[in-house]
């Protein structure tokens, strides 16, 4: 823990200091570019675990979590950047955050945002069939034009903000200013716009904890037969400051007929 | 039932979610059982069954000949097989004992042969079977057909000695009790003798006696009443009559003179004139004309007096009486004297009849025992004969102890079987205890618990190329495991069939 209070301490300083050494860039994003952005021919979706688009039975659920989403965030707010952690690794934080994204995707309202924050271990570009040479690490290391590091997904109006790589200290980065103008723009950007971060697990790192007090919601994925209730506690009490949005069970084994079979995402 | 359902296929699910690490535990518990089992040093039983036979005569001399019940038969052979004596005698005969180094590693073996002897009796049949267990086979084998021999041998000779033993203890009784009896009945005659008549007499009778006498004297004082009455009746009438009466009077004087005279000359015609008659006859004629004369000058008138007889015969009569008084008197007397000694008797009685009857006793019971033994020795001579024609009940081998080939011990058949049930119990164990260890979030209510709102439930997803792998290392896993099963299967067969045959 004392890890995770000294990342938050430097992380503080750093965002004073990041006020005067990262300048917020010029968004060269334009209403008319958006429409551009969200215009691309659909990549093929090859993972079998992006339920959210076809007839699975798990579809159904990540429509309804999509729906609750919705009545918790109307249209008319502005709250809607959220965070998707868990307590422990694979725990199915990505492929939620996918899922969720593609069903918000799907609505006519709505345009969704997904980046991957998990700087330490990136994956959604992998389980969409992307390779992306920039990400996110570039725009906040070299500063780097954000509408340049966005991937036209064409799942509905689905955009991807890769990691684009892994960094050794991801709470600093996260903690700068040049994060939090990042955030900021991408969430006023587009009135629109829900932004999800898919973010590493929050029990060994303070990534999440960083983030989500800078979001305006958390969503906590526990996975069936994974973490323990105590480490769950644990991991909630961690992201004090955050708005707790709900959990989501995950990978729950059902009727016998089914059987309780794993799936592995790495 | 509901509940009970949901349990088990809880269970069912746990068991199958850790299906590997259950067959993994359930093998090598398995495996671990048998190896253990052939491990073990191979234990032989050998066993004899014996008949105890009991002949047809046993029924027909029931109560005249003695012989022995199955149930003490057995309770004896129970002991009497697995005596230190029988047990050492046929170690020498198998030479055994001679490989002992010492008497405490000799009493040792022994030891324990007595606690491996089992014998189990089949009551009603008359069957039992003896069998011990043994490393070596064949000494088992040896051991308990020898065993087995000698108890046959030791127990017959024994059986016959018993009956004579008993027949000439009976007569040595006989003879010691025959003695006690004459003796008895000897001081009973003594005693009778000393007593003498007292002891034919009973109370009873004594007292009648007593009655009797009584009464008699009762009936003498009233006879002897009425002779005193008789007596004083009889004395008045004596003082009323005149001793004499007179014979005649003067002018009879005359006539008695004649008559006399005419008596003389009767006399005279045959005595002389000395015949006192004569004499006495001339005296009175000459009384009585001197009489007559004297008559005529004093008296008027004189008289001639006789005895008065019926004077006489009154007399005579109390002197009767009076004698027939003293007569009764001393009757009475007698009779006195005799109640006096029954009474006397009487009291001597009780004391007397108390000795003769513990005389009686002592000889009755002397006389019982006599008879008893009498009886037994009859049965006893049966008993003897019977032995000597070897009538009675008799041990027959009916199987003696074959060369063991298969081990009992250890049991391969409830071995592997156990191996088995034990496999799969620690298999299941293991699964439900891991599931048990493992504290992860496994339900919804878990995370409610944590106050939490759960937005969303995700099933699983389940991917078909991962499936099929999965299936296809489930079966080759369960394939190996099925062999495997196979084999111990087959193990089990093989033992069950050893063992049968």
């Amino acid at each position: 823990m004392s890890r995770i209070e000294q990342a938050i301490e430097k992380a503080a300083r750093l965002r004073k200091e990041g006020d005067v050494v990262h300048p917020l860039p010029e968004w060269s994003e334009r209403p008319q570019d958006r429409d551009q952005l969200l215009r691309a021919e659909p990549i093929p979706i090859t993972s079998p675990y992006l339920v959210a688009t076809n007839g699975h039975v798990a579809a159904e659920e990540y429509r309804k979590l999509k729906s609750l989403l919705l009545r918790l965030n109307p249209r008319e707010q502005t709250g809607k950047t959220l965070a998707v952690t868990s307590a422990v690794a694979e725990e199915g934080k990505s492929i939620t955050s996918l899922n969720l994204a593609l069903a918000l995707a799907q609505d006519y309202d709505h345009t969704v945002l997904l980046v991957d924050t998990d700087l330490r271990h990136p994956s959604l570009h992998r389980y969409l069939g992307l390779k992306p040479e920039v990400g996110l690490v570039h725009c906040l290391k070299e500063g780097k034009d954000l509408g340049k590091v966005l991937i036209k997904t064409g799942l509905g109006k689905l955009v991807l903000l890769p990691a684009g790589g892994t960094v050794d200290d991801p709470v600093e980065h996260f903690a700068s200013g040049r994060m939090k103008d990042l955030i900021r723009e991408m969430k006023h950007r587009y009135p629109d716009r829900y932004v999800i971060f898919d973010t590493p697990p929050a029990l060994p790192f303070a990534d999440a904890q960083v983030l989500a007090a800078a979001l305006d919601g958390v969503i906590f994925v526990v996975r069936e037969g994974h973490a323990r209730p105590g480490q769950v506690k644990e991991a909630l009490g961690n992201l004090k400051g955050a708005t707790l949005l709900g959990t989501v069970f995950n990978d729950v084994s059902s009727a016998p007929g089914q059987g309780a079979y794993y799936y592995n995402y790495r | 039932m509901d509940q009970g359902f949901n349990e088990l296929f809880k269970y069912l699910q746990i068991v199958y979610t850790r299906r590997y690490l259950c067959l993994l535990i359930a093998l090598t518990v398995m495996t671990g059982i048998i190896a253990y089992s052939y491990s073990l040093p191979r234990k032989y039983e050998a066993d004899s069954t014996v008949f105890i036979e009991e002949n047809v005569i046993k029924n027909l001399v029931k109560g005249i000949a003695v012989t022995p019940e199955m149930e003490d038969r057995v309770r004896v052979l129970k002991y009497a097989l697995v005596s230190r004596d029988i047990i050492s005698k046929v170690l020498a005969e198998l030479e055994i004992d001679s490989t002992t180094h010492n008497d405490s590693e000799l009493q040792a073996l022994i030891t324990s042969l007595q606690e491996r002897i089992q014998i189990s009796v089949k009551e009603r049949n008359g069957l039992f079977t003896v069998s011990i267990v043994d490393d070596n086979p064949r000494f088992a084998q040896g051991f308990i057909n020898r065993l087995i021999n000698r108890y046959l041998e030791e127990n017959l000779s024994a059986k016959r000695e018993e009956s004579y033993g008993a027949s000439r203890f009976l007569h040595e009784q006989l003879a010691l009790q025959k003695e006690k009896l004459d003796k008895a009945e000897d001081t009973i005659i003594e005693f009778r003798k000393s007593q003498g008549i007292f002891l034919s007499r009973d109370e009873k009778s004594l007292l009648e006696d007593i009655n009797q006498y009584q009464k008699e004297i009762v009936m003498l004082r009233l006879s002897s009443d009425t002779l005193k009455a008789r007596r004083q009746q009889l004395s008045g009438q004596l003082k009323s009559l005149d001793p004499t009466v007179a014979i005649f009077s003067e002018k009879q004087v005359e006539d008695r003179i004649a008559t006399l005279e005419r008596r003389l000359g009767q006399l005279l015609l045959a005595y002389t004139e000395n015949y006192p008659e004569v004499i006495r006859v001339k005296a009175e004629i000459d009384a009585l004309r001197q009489g007559g004369e004297k008559g005529e000058e004093g008296l008027t008138e004189s008289r001639l007096t006789a005895v008065n007889p019926l004077h006489q015969e009154i007399q005579q009569q109390r002197l009767t009486v009076e004698a027939e008084i003293s007569s009764l008197v001393a009757r009475q007397r007698l009779l006195k004297e005799l109640i006096i000694a029954r009474e006397g008797e009487l009291k001597h009685i009780p004391e007397n009849r108390k000795q003769l009857a513990v005389l009686e006793q002592e000889r009755d019971s002397h006389r019982k025992l006599y008879e008893d033994l009498l009886a037994r020795l009859g049965q006893s001579e049966v008993s003897k004969q019977m032995e000597i024609g070897g009538k009675t009940t008799n041990f027959r081998v009916v199987d003696p102890a074959v060369f063991p080939t298969v081990p009992v011990s250890p049991d391969m058949v409830r071995m592997i079987l156990l191996a088995i049930a034990g496999g799969l119990a620690a298999g299941v164990g293991a699964a439900i205890f891991r599931d048990f260890l493992d504290g992860s979030v496994k339900n919804v209510s878990q995370l409610q618990e944590l106050g939490v709102e759960v937005l969303a439930v995700i099933p699983r997803v389940i991917i078909p190329q991962a499936e099929a792998r999965r299936r296809r290392k489930d079966i080759l896993v369960f394939s190996a495991a099925s062999v495997y099963l196979v084999g111990v299967v087959c193990l089990l067969a093989f033992e069950a069939a050893k063992r049968i045959a």
